[in-house]
């Protein structure tokens, strides 16, 4: 069963007097637990369709339904709580609270949602378990590298039990052990928990950790290629590269 | 060079201008908080100059030609008219002109008539009426008459005829050819002739207008003044008064002449009384406006100290590209120039007319109305100096570390600022400066003619120190605050509260720039508080009393037997005031008045309390033996007096001594010097046999108004008495004294405006800073409203940290105003702890805070997420 679906997602950017089209009449759907990265070069619309996806943005024409439900045409304090509740976000520089420790950030969806923080200690000291930082609970952003506090954006996104995880470039700031820590952290858990999540990045490397991958060009998908081992295999690798020189990307 | 246009400009120019224009919110706010503080200088300055101002071009005005008057040493007795020959016979007077006054009031006001008391209880010019009377002859060459309708007074003309200020003629609906009832002394109800109508100038300014002109000869016939006279004024020889040497020459010699009994001076110099009392209440003002622009050098440096950190990228990259350091600093401050010529340029201009407001309450206050705001060149001038130079220094700091800048820091993601510097420095300097300046404000003496200034510096040394602090305490303040901040913001105000610690030196001088505010409001309150709580002790004892009569006119002591035969009546204390000057041990001769009790029904009907000396029970015998009065503690300190000093006093029988029997707490009148004796020695010295005021005590459970009217109605009729109750005379003096330091509230006003602006940048700042958070907090789920929320969580806890410094501190400086005003006003107050001022002070800070924070939040909750996320 399909958590998100596109249908016909078009978005427009009017720059001055020029009408700058991000995204065609995009339709596409991710099924349940399944992790899609989203391949594109600059400009191919790929954050513009993750921002859409999470419902940051609003398309210009379209529909977008997340569990079943259209979150397009919503009020900004519907789409708000949408957020809060059914996606998890990754970023590309983690954008953690820095007055905050790392099991603050960690429950900082919850404190938004008006909840008490305590109250969820367990679960979130079973999360900084999983990114393997049960020992850093404690420590501000300014006190972890980089990896790490990626790894504290990880547990972030998922605290809520969200229907599905939206990252953005989420090795793109990190060194390539970093990286590979954090890849292998959301593989496992779209296996292990049944995690349905979106990756945008333009690392094969990065991307051959999904299940599939979708390419964009010029605001449209060009292509789907499902991959085969789903752990950085050097094949898979490969593949990916082939349908870039292909399309051209 | 750049060429833009027909324009060059120079690289900082370029830079500066494109800067301000980019940021023209901070712009904004910067050059606002110039302004303000300017404002409230150039405003207090303007004030204090056109009070003075007016006080001496009344007196210059009113005296006309006249180079000299002669009056009675013992001030505004009357006086033998035969002086008026002596005078015009001595040597170098070219014209004598004589003059006097009689104060009555129109026939048709006699009813419900009161009188309207300014600083220092003085009398409200235009309560009464004054007959003038001149002699039109000599006058020509001293006073001008602009004759508006009708004609003058013939020189000579001796019949009930008068002119009358136009302004008051058409007030009172008097037309030429008409008649005008005064009450008089003697005559009870006359009418006299209206002939003409003179313009409200010079002689016509007197009383505020409120004067008829008539010959001397019918003043002294109806107030009963046969052969006497009230001053002389003179002209004398050219050769003479061109020099001011030769003049004061000439004074000294005519006052020899005429001996003991008269003083011969400069007519201006009759303002100084005025003036003199107002110096310490403008002092204060002065003070407190200079505290402003000290709160706005916050906000400035908090500014530049902001845009400096916000373009660390911009500046480390002019720096890669070859600027030299030299050239950043020159960059930073030639903003500071710009913003601070235009932010002191435009404080005047909003100063001049912030005192076109104050002067109203300044008029009230020392009873004098001020037309015209008066600021010479050079106070504006100096002004704006102060204004750019105060920007120039607090744009230094940030100046030198935007040089410090290295061009690596160019690829940094963030501005950094050195936030442990300020926790060290605090650590190091905070607590030690606050407890070094506490102890040279109480217990290092100063000498008076230095106290105010090594005061003030020290308060500013002080409000450093606190300021130091801040960063010290204000994480632990924080903790102690969140509950409430959670309560009231839930969940964003954790987040927000916590915020506080992130830029230490931002927090440290926004929370500062509160503090001096909330100082501000607190100390002006405890002053007021003091003062009206002395007001109010003194109204309890030296009042008394349930009822005071009053008349326009003299009244006759026989009243007193009349008022005690009333039924409702259980006793009767008389008081007479007259003017006269006091002459202390160490040569100085000052306008004094001479209070006169009966000392054997004083007790009846008020209190005193006694701080030295004889208590009330041994004083009143004491004062009744003669030769010895008591003093307020207020006069004893300002004077020098001590306890068995002896005072000198003018008198009609020329000087007389008097001991110092005890001292007493006293709220005085203002800072005019007063001496208390007995009925029985004013008649022996000052020939006075009439009653200023009785002070009547009614039997328990008796009507006030009932009373009132037996009195006014069947006691006095025909003599136009007035009575007020306790309470409405009480109010009276309230109402006086709000008034008075209504002045201090619009600076304390000033001041939380500019913690309010400080509040706006920091939170503008804040915002700007953390634009990329913000976007993650909305994409993580947070709405728009819980945004706002988090931001005013950390504006109040802000505003809550700046009221607990901010009331401290504002109890120090009450404190320290009142013993200031002991060692330089000769002011007794008792301290009084501001405690509802100081509990409303957190209710203030934070609504300060809130507000100052509304627009900040409005934006952050604007934020564009996907903008955000991508900043880098």
């Amino acid at each position: 069963m399909a958590v998100l679906e596109t249908i016909d997602v078009t978005k427009q950017y009017n720059m001055g007097e020029v009408t700058v089209s991000a995204l065609r009449e995009v339709s596409f759907s991710v099924a349940n637990g399944e992790f899609v990265a989203v391949m594109g070069p600059s400009g191919s619309g790929k954050s513009t369709l993750l921002h859409l996806l999470g419902g940051l943005d609003e398309p210009s024409s379209g529909e977008i339904t997340l569990a079943g439900h259209p979150i397009t045409h919503l009020s900004d304090d519907e789409v708000t709580v949408v957020r809060r509740r059914k996606v998890g976000f990754i970023f590309q520089f983690y954008n953690l609270v820095p007055t905050l420790t790392a099991a603050e950030n960690v429950g900082l969806p919850l404190l938004i949602d008006g909840q008490r923080i305590e109250k969820h200690k367990e679960k979130i000291g079973n999360l900084l378990e999983m990114v393997g930082l049960a020992d850093r609970s404690d420590h501000k952003p300014d006190q972890m590298s980089g990896g790490q506090q990626q790894r504290v954006a990880i547990a972030r996104a998922f605290v809520n039990d969200p229907e599905i995880v939206l990252a953005d470039e989420p090795t793109g700031n990190l060194d390539s052990q970093s990286g590979t820590a954090i890849l292998e952290l959301l593989r496992r858990s779209a296996e292990v928990l049944g995690q349905t999540i979106v990756m945008v990045t333009h690392d094969p490397r990065a991307a051959s950790y999904a299940d599939r991958v979708v390419f964009l060009k010029d605001g449209r998908i060009v292509q789907n290629l499902a991959i085969e081992a789903k752990s950085g295999e050097s094949e898979d690798i490969r593949n990916i590269m082939r349908v870039m020189r292909e399309l051209e990307l | 060079m750049f060429q833009i246009g027909p324009i060059q400009l120079s690289l900082p120019w370029l830079m500066v201008l494109r800067n301000l224009r980019a940021r023209w919110v901070r712009t904004v706010l910067t050059a606002a908080g110039i302004v303000v503080g300017v404002a409230a200088m150039v405003s207090v300055n303007a004030t204090n100059n056109s009070t003075l101002n007016s006080i001496n071009r009344f007196f210059d005005e009113a005296a006309g030609q006249s180079d000299l008057v002669v009056e009675t040493a013992a001030a505004g007795e009357q006086f033998d008219e035969a002086v008026l020959s002596t005078v015009r016979r001595f040597p170098g007077v070219v014209t004598a002109a004589p003059g006097i006054v009689g104060v009555t009031i129109p026939a048709d006001e006699a009813e419900g008539w009161e009188e309207q008391y300014g600083a220092g209880g003085s009398i409200v010019p235009g309560t009464n009426f004054w007959l003038m009377g001149r002699d039109i002859a000599a006058d020509e060459a001293i006073h001008t008459y602009k004759l508006v309708d009708g004609r003058l007074l013939n020189p000579g003309e001796t019949a009930y005829n008068m002119m009358l200020v136009e302004t008051y003629a058409e007030e009172k609906g008097i037309e030429v050819g008409e008649d005008f009832a005064i009450l008089t002394p003697t005559s009870g109800v006359v009418e006299l002739r209206v002939v003409g109508l003179i313009a409200k100038e010079e002689i016509g300014i007197s009383n505020e207008g409120v004067v008829g002109i008539t010959a001397v000869p019918v003043v002294q016939e109806l107030f009963g003044q046969g052969g006497k006279i009230g001053q002389i004024e003179l002209i004398v020889d050219e050769a003479i008064s061109s020099s001011t040497a030769e003049l004061d020459q000439f004074r000294v010699a005519l006052a020899t002449r005429l001996g003991p009994e008269f003083t011969v001076k400069r007519p201006a110099s009759r303002g100084e009384l005025v003036t003199n009392s107002l110096s310490s209440y403008q002092q204060g003002l002065n003070f407190f406006s200079v505290v402003s622009l000290f709160v706005g050098s916050f906000l400035i440096y908090n500014a530049f100290a902001m845009t400096v950190v916000e373009r660390t990228r911009e500046i480390g990259m002019l720096r890669a590209v070859g600027t030299t350091q030299r050239q950043v600093i020159k960059i930073v401050l030639t903003e500071a120039l710009l913003l601070g010529v235009l932010g002191a340029v435009l404080g005047v201009g909003f100063g001049l007319l912030l005192a076109r407001g104050l002067v109203i309450s300044m008029g009230n206050f020392a009873g004098q109305t001020i037309n015209e705001v008066t600021a010479t060149p050079q106070s504006m001038f100096l002004s704006v100096v102060v204004g750019v130079v105060v920007t120039l220094v607090a744009a230094t700091v940030p100046a030198l570390q935007a040089a410090r800048i290295s061009p690596l820091q160019a690829l940094r993601v963030q501005g950094s600022t050195d936030e442990r510097r300020w926790l060290t420095m605090g650590l190091k300097f905070g607590p030690l400066t606050v407890v070094a300046a506490i102890l040279v404000l109480y217990y290092v003496p100063f000498r008076q003619s230095v106290a105010f200034y090594i005061g003030s510096v020290t308060i500013f040394i002080l409000l450093l120190g606190a300021t130091l602090c801040i960063p010290v305490f204000a994480n632990g303040l924080e903790r102690v605050i969140r509950p409430l901040t959670l309560f009231i913001f839930g969940n964003e105000g954790r987040l927000g509260s916590s915020n506080i610690n992130r830029a230490r030196g931002r927090t440290a001088l926004t929370v500062a720039a509160l503090m001096v505010g909330i100082s501000m409001v607190v100390g002006i309150n405890g002053l007021t508080n003091s003062f009206e709580q002395d007001i109010e002790d003194w109204m309890d004892s030296a009042l008394g009393g349930d009822l005071f009569v009053r008349s326009p006119l003299p009244m006759q002591p026989d009243l007193e037997a009349r008022l005690l035969a009333l039924p409702e009546v259980t006793a009767v204390t008389s008081t007479r005031i007259v003017a006269s000057r006091l002459l202390t041990s160490s040569g100085e001769d000052e306008f004094a008045l001479f209070v006169a009790i009966d000392p054997e029904t004083y007790q009846t009907v008020r209190d005193l309390r006694i701080q030295e000396g004889l208590d009330v029970p041994e004083l009143m015998p004491r004062l009744a033996e003669g030769g010895a009065v008591y003093v307020g503690a207020d006069v004893a300190n300002k004077f020098d007096l001590d306890l068995g000093d002896i005072v000198t006093m003018e008198t009609r029988r020329g000087r007389r001594e008097f001991e110092i029997v005890s001292i007493v707490m006293d709220f005085g009148a203002g800072e005019t010097a007063s001496v208390t004796g007995s009925m029985t020695d004013l008649q022996r010295y000052f020939g006075v046999n009439e009653v200023s005021s009785f002070s009547v005590k009614l039997v328990e459970g008796a009507a006030l108004t009932a009373v009132s009217d037996i009195i006014e109605n069947q006691l006095g009729r025909g003599k136009n008495l007035s009575v007020e109750g306790k309470e409405a005379f009480e109010e009276k003096i309230r109402t006086l004294s709000a008034e008075a330091f209504s002045l201090f509230d619009v600076l304390g006003l000033i001041g939380l405006i500019v913690a309010a602006l400080g509040v706006i940048n920091t939170m503008l700042m804040n915002v700007l800073e953390r634009t990329r958070e913000l976007g993650g907090l909305r994409s993580l789920g947070m709405s728009r409203t819980q945004v706002r929320r988090m931001i005013l969580a950390e504006a109040t806890t802000m505003g809550f940290i700046g009221a607990i410094f901010g009331v401290g501190f504002g109890a120090v400086l009450s404190d320290v105003f009142i013993i200031g005003l002991r060692s330089i006003g000769g002011f007794v107050l008792t301290s009084q702890v501001p405690v509802v001022p100081m509990i409303y002070s957190f209710f203030l800070a934070y609504l300060v805070a809130l507000l100052a924070a509304w627009y900040p939040a409005v934006r952050a909750s604007q934020v564009n997420i996907i903008a955000a996320i991508k900043n880098e």
